[in-house]
């Protein structure tokens, strides 16, 4: 828990998210239409203030999709100069499960999660360095949202700079890094200690937002049962295929959720090559590729999303599927997200309760249905026959 | 990919996902594609195609320059303006020494309906019948209904397709209508995720799903079918039988609707696209114009003798093809992020796109019809109105299985989007489709595990395929999903199949090429 409180006016937070744009690239939640995107803006006044999460993950700022690693002429192997340095962005108005997304993939790029600091992603770690998050305690949950399931939120204890919560009046501030204290001690005018009445307000808020989500909400994470299930290998085989039968392998899941962390890199001729695969040969994995012995140009290495309930995805070169069903996918997929043995390797559950697996799932397998489904598994309930039908 | 790492857009602009019907908005973030909560066909999701749908903007694959040859050189680069007035002039020659009807034009549903408007302005321009496209394959005029429909639905029967490919956003709702208890039927031959969630599984060969249909269909029953009827010379049956106020014909690409409602499709006097590639593989057609697709997609073979016979091709499009690199002239065009329009999506219902990017060519595929039709005269003013397209007589009926070839040879719809122009130019949508055709580069054909073992071969082994007409060898693939007694062939071996198989003829009821299943046999090799 942060040991710095403050409390600034809503005209105070606003002068200091002006004075942040003007030097750095400032991204917050803007509306279109009835949905919210987070983009760049140019002064506070522009963001929207009442909403519940975005569906773009914050993650696709530090795992931009293409995204170029190097570029090289052929034949030689020489690099060629290019590509953009990161630019200094805060982060407003992201909320506590994102935080919490973007904390355990900050472990695993930094090679904390395997203790190989030595293998840590130069270009994540490089945007994760030159951002600044100034989160948002939310007290507009989604109908899917779960983090209460998760210790994903809707506040946290660690992993934000700043962590703001909206009061009756103005803005609590909680600093969590050094970079926040920075902040902290550059807009001192700006901002005042928060009293009690503000801290009683925030602890209220809060534990209201927890009350409401037990009171109301049909959705869980059990994260208990299923966990138990899952990390024991009670599951019969049944159960997994059942579940593949549902799973469309759009990879959505994946890439909106803020802990998963597959890619693919592939080498490929540069943007507008207009290269052609050889005619009548084997079709290769990549446009254009794989560089051919011979070949010439300029050619990038690339890096993008993946998600490992593809079949592509765990595709040996020789032709052989290691998980070769997609049940079998579906049961490393959820193992990742629920497993005792993930958390004793990550530390917390792979999943932090967003609930957008929810809303992009076309099969209606999102992680609330699953783990149910694992839970009905464990009690017997006849809801977890693996022939069930529907949603 | 510079952009993905300088995001400085800071506005949200929707497109279309440029794959299948459903008209799937999405959003480019950087190149990065995402749903749309609000979007009422997406509520949020998308399939892996319309998640690959950003990797296009910097595909290796995209054309970002025009090319021509002259006299039989290589293609080079040329200046935008070069080519084009190069091709204007080819055409005006071709035009004054062989008649308008000797130039046709290969329409797509990847174009916006003001694109298609134009090509109907340039064939009226040029003075051509000759005006259709390859993607109205499977196309059955008929009433669009919407996803609303199915919410609404007491009954539901899906008919010979598997909607999680095809389909996927039809899919989710009919599985939420089976989770609220909606009895859902399944009419088809091969398992899948719906034969085996489905209320009732009601096993038909391939060909013999529409009889079965019109047996089973209730009257409150809400029917869904698409294009795989079609394929398989079903289009006549399913257009008379089917075709009922409470049926909805599934479009395969995003604007097929469009090419109906612009009027693209067989007119008086006018050639159809499969017969453009014949005419001009004779000689008789004397020019072709492509635009945003690739007739080697599935017709390889003959595609490269119409280019070859045709003394002017010129190719129009976003991504490199096999009808690019065998083309005389080819411009670059755009992508659908990359322009304004309107699109017909499968309710019928028209959406509007933005630019969602920053055009990567010069040009769009309709402002290449626009030039073109204004040199080359023609008559000014809007073209008029095509009449409905008229629907023949049926096709041959499929095959039975007999003693001497006891399986049903068809084709196998689940690889739809293997041979697919823009899956090609992807990484991640690519990957996931064209991983077979990386293990079996020579084609293969599909059976059920079961019944290669009654054969005695094995996954990879080279078997030949025949029917009474011939035969052709393949690699077996065996998988679960199959039905037992048939073989299916993949979509891009189409051509090579049908030809060897006498499976491949015209649909006399939608002049289209079919997959007409045909009885095989597979022998040892």
């Amino acid at each position: 828990m942060s040991d710095a409180r403050y409390w600034a006016s809503a005209a105070a937070l606003e002068g200091i998210l002006d004075r942040l744009a003007a030097e750095r690239t400032l991204i917050g939640p803007v509306r279109r239409g009835g949905d919210v995107y987070f983009r760049p803006v140019q002064r506070a006044a522009d963001l929207c203030r009442d909403y519940v999460n975005a569906l773009e993950p914050p993650k696709r700022w530090f795992l931009p999709t293409p995204e170029r690693l190097a570029r090289y002429r052929l034949p030689g192997g020489v690099s060629v100069p290019g590509g953009d340095t990161p630019r200094e962005l805060v982060f407003f108005g992201i909320r506590s499960c994102d935080v919490a997304g973007l904390a355990q993939l900050t472990r695993f790029f930094s090679g904390e999660t395997v203790g190989r600091p030595d293998v840590a992603d130069g270009p994540f770690m490089a945007r994760r360095e030159r951002t600044t998050i100034l989160s948002v305690v939310c007290q507009d949950p989604a109908e899917t949202c779960m983090c209460v399931c998760c210790k994903g939120g809707p506040a946290l204890d660690a992993g934000y700079d700043w962590q703001l919560t909206a009061l009756t009046s103005g803005w609590l501030i909680e600093v969590g890094s050094a970079k926040g204290r920075e902040l902290t001690t550059r807009f001192a005018s700006s901002l005042a200690p928060a009293g009690e009445r503000q801290l009683a307000e925030q602890a209220g808020r809060i534990a209201g937002v927890v009350e409401s989500f037990h009171r109301h909400s049909t959705r869980r994470v059990q994260s208990m049962a299923a966990g138990r299930m899952v990390s024991q290998g009670r599951l019969p085989e049944a159960f997994w295929s059942a579940l593949g039968e549902r799973c469309v392998e759009c990879g959505g899941c994946a890439f909106v959720c803020p802990t998963c962390n597959c890619f693919n890199v592939v080498d490929a001729p540069e943007a507008g090559s207009g290269v052609l695969p050889p005619a009548g040969g084997p079709e290769p994995a990549v446009p254009g590729g794989p560089v051919a012995t011979g070949a010439e140009g300029t050619f990038e290495r690339i890096r993008l999303r993946d998600s490992c309930q593809l079949a592509g995805f765990v595709r040996q070169y020789g032709g052989s599927y290691p998980r070769a069903t997609c049940g079998e996918r579906c049961r490393t997929r959820f193992f990742h997200k629920l497993s005792w043995q993930f958390v004793a390797r990550v530390g917390t559950l792979g999943c932090t309760g967003c609930g957008r697996c929810v809303q992009v799932c076309l099969g209606g397998i999102g992680i609330d249905a699953v783990s149910q489904r694992m839970t009905d598994a464990l009690v017997g309930a006849p809801a977890a026959a693996p022939a069930a039908k529907g949603a | 990919m510079s952009t993905a790492l300088a995001p400085a857009d800071t506005a949200v602009n929707l497109t279309a996902c440029p794959f299948c019907g459903s008209g799937c908005t999405l959003t480019l973030a950087d190149a990065e594609a995402f749903p749309v909560l609000g979007d009422p066909v997406t509520r949020g999701a998308l399939c892996l195609r319309g998640w690959s749908a950003g990797e296009l903007l910097d595909s290796p694959l995209r054309v970002l320059s025009a090319r021509m040859r002259i006299r039989g050189s290589p293609l080079a680069k040329a200046p935008l303006e070069t080519a084009l007035d190069h091709a204007a002039s080819r055409l005006a020659a071709i035009r004054a020494k062989h008649g308008p009807a000797s130039i046709g034009i290969l329409a797509s549903a990847r174009l916006t309906l003001e694109e298609l408007h134009l090509l109907a302005g340039l064939a009226h321009a040029i003075g051509t019948p000759h005006l259709d496209a390859l993607q109205r394959l499977g196309t059955v005029p008929g009433p669009s209904l919407g996803l609303d429909a199915i919410a609404l639905a007491q009954g539901i029967l899906v008919v010979g397709t598997d909607l999680s490919v095809r389909h996927p956003q039809v899919h989710r709702r009919v599985l939420q209508a089976l989770g609220r208890g909606v009895p859902v039927r399944f009419v088809g031959a091969n398992a899948g995720p719906l034969a085996t969630l489905a209320t009732e599984w009601i096993r038909r060969l391939p060909g013999r799903e529409v009889e079965a249909a019109v047996l089973a269909a209730r009257p409150d029953d809400l029917v869904l079918w698409s294009s795989e009827l079609a394929l398989h010379g079903q289009g006549g049956p399913a257009l008379r039988r089917l075709g009922g106020a409470h049926s909805w014909r599934l479009p395969d690409f995003v604007n097929q609707l469009g090419l109906q409602e612009a009027g693209i499709h067989p007119r008086a006097g006018g050639l159809a696209a499969y017969e453009m590639l014949q005419r001009a593989a004779a000689g008789q057609l004397k020019a072709l114009l492509v635009f945003a697709d690739d007739p080697f997609e599935f017709f390889p073979a003959l595609a490269a003798r119409a280019f070859q016979g045709a003394e002017f091709v010129l190719v129009t499009d976003a991504v490199a093809t096999r009808a690019a690199e065998a083309a005389d002239v080819v411009l670059p065009g755009s992508l659908l992020a990359e322009k304004a329009g309107t699109l017909l999506a499968a309710d019928g219902s028209r959406r509007a796109i933005e630019v969602a990017h920053v055009a990567r060519a010069g040009m769009s595929e309709g402002e290449v019809a626009r030039r073109l039709a204004a040199a080359l005269g023609g008559k000014a003013g809007p073209a008029p109105r095509a009449a409905a397209f008229a629907p023949g007589p049926d096709g041959a009926a499929p095959d039975a299985p007999t003693p001497d070839y006891p399986l049903i040879a068809a084709l196998d719809g689940a690889t739809l989007w293997s041979t697919h122009p823009l899956v090609g130019a992807t990484v991640t949508a690519r990957r996931e489709v064209w991983g077979p055709r990386t293990d079996f580069p020579d084609g293969w054909v599909t059976i059920h595990p079961a019944a290669a073992k009654a054969l005695g071969v094995r996954h990879g082994w080279t078997v030949r395929l025949e029917s009474d007409c011939g035969g052709l060898l393949l690699a077996v693939r065996t998988d679960p999903h199959a039905a037992p007694g048939t073989a299916l062939v993949p979509m891009h071996c189409w051509e090579r199949a049908g030809t060897a198989l006498g499976a491949l003829e015209v649909d006399p009821c939608l002049r289209i090429p079919v997959f007409r299943p045909r009885a095989v046999r597979i022998g040892r090799q």
